[in-house]
């Protein structure tokens, strides 16, 4: 398989969950765009101009989407966000209408470190000791902020309410 | 609800797709986007570059005509030397015409004793001038450049 045909079916495999942690870690869609392309360029190059491992690049992601919001004032950019609601983060399934969306609401209601984690998790595809390692907690605590999402969804009116 | 359930379900959210204009701009691996960039940037600088020697061979030609033209004057329109007898002017340097330095302003920051004598220490800002002319055509630059100093001096009672 030639190089470009690898990083097109890397991409397509790839870059939904890349860009829905990155659209979770900043502030706004453009940004979210930016972080990622840049966050792959940058590993695409450290990893010796070849496809980047995917727990590297949800790191970078990571620590761009801090840069950038330390460079900016995060108040006015909440400010200007606020009230403004953006496209979902999933797509919405119509087969499972009610259950899906209620449950795609409860994710995004979630607390950003839970949400994260959760996110690492489920899409990203990363075990846990990687998610420690990418946000620099003990793992266990990573595993807790998991299991504390799980519940924080099952908690949820519209899950109890809407059993399988 | 068990929490395999519950992550099977989370599992068939799907992510929401890229936006047309990130597939796009993600559409090429970083190198070759990146190569491409760097070939736009080498052509874009060797075009100025390019731009810039014209420009300069330019001004030597006019400046060299000037010349030339001054000489022909005096040798008489009928008595043009032949294309190989004819004087090549090359361009001589530009030389330094004047150069002044005044004081604009002295301010005292501090006196102080050192080895039993009393010495003052003090900012002075000079304001130095240089002309700079260019032999071979009319071009002149007056530069300004405005300087400040540290002065020590020993401090004398009278």
């Amino acid at each position: 398989m030639k190089a470009s045909d690898r990083w097109t079916a890397w991409i397509k495999e790839n870059s939904e969950s890349f860009f829905l942690y990155a659209r979770q870690q900043c502030r706004s869609e453009s940004d979210a765009k930016d972080v990622l392309q840049e966050a792959l360029t940058e590993t695409w190059e450290r990893s010796g101009r070849t496809l980047p491992d995917r727990a590297l690049v949800f790191a970078t992601i990571r620590r761009r989407a801090i840069d950038l919001a330390r460079s900016m004032d995060r108040r006015v950019i909440r400010e200007l966000d606020f009230g403004s609601a953006g496209p979902g983060l999933f797509c919405p399934d119509f087969s499972a209408r009610d259950l899906c969306h209620h449950l795609s609401s409860a994710v995004e209601a979630l607390p950003d470190l839970l949400q994260e984690v959760l996110i690492l998790r489920i899409w990203g595809g990363l075990t846990f000791p990687d998610i420690a390692k990418l946000m620099k907690i003990p793992v266990a605590t990573a595993t807790s902020r998991y299991r504390y999402a799980l519940e924080r969804l099952r908690e949820s009116a519209a899950l109890t309410e809407l059993k399988p | 609800m068990k929490d395999q359930d519950l992550e099977t379900l989370l599992h068939q959210l799907k992510p929401a797709p890229l936006p047309d204009d990130l597939q796009s701009r993600l559409s090429a691996e970083p190198g070759r986007s990146m190569r491409a960039r760097k070939r736009k940037i080498t052509a874009l600088v060797s075009g100025l570059a390019a731009a810039v020697a014209g420009m300069l061979g330019l001004m030597i030609l006019v400046s060299s005509r000037t010349r030339t033209g001054s000489d022909a004057v005096s040798v008489g329109a009928g008595q043009l030397p032949a294309p190989d007898e004819r004087k090549v002017v090359t361009p001589r340097p530009v030389s330094v015409v004047k150069k002044d330095s005044m004081l604009l302003n002295s301010r005292l920051l501090e006196i102080r004793e050192y080895d039993g004598e009393l010495w003052e220490i003090s900012e002075e800002e000079w304001r130095d001038d240089t002309l700079v002319l260019y032999s071979a055509g009319p071009s002149q630059l007056n530069a300004t450049v405005i300087r400040r100093e540290v002065v020590c001096a020993p401090l004398n009672f009278q």
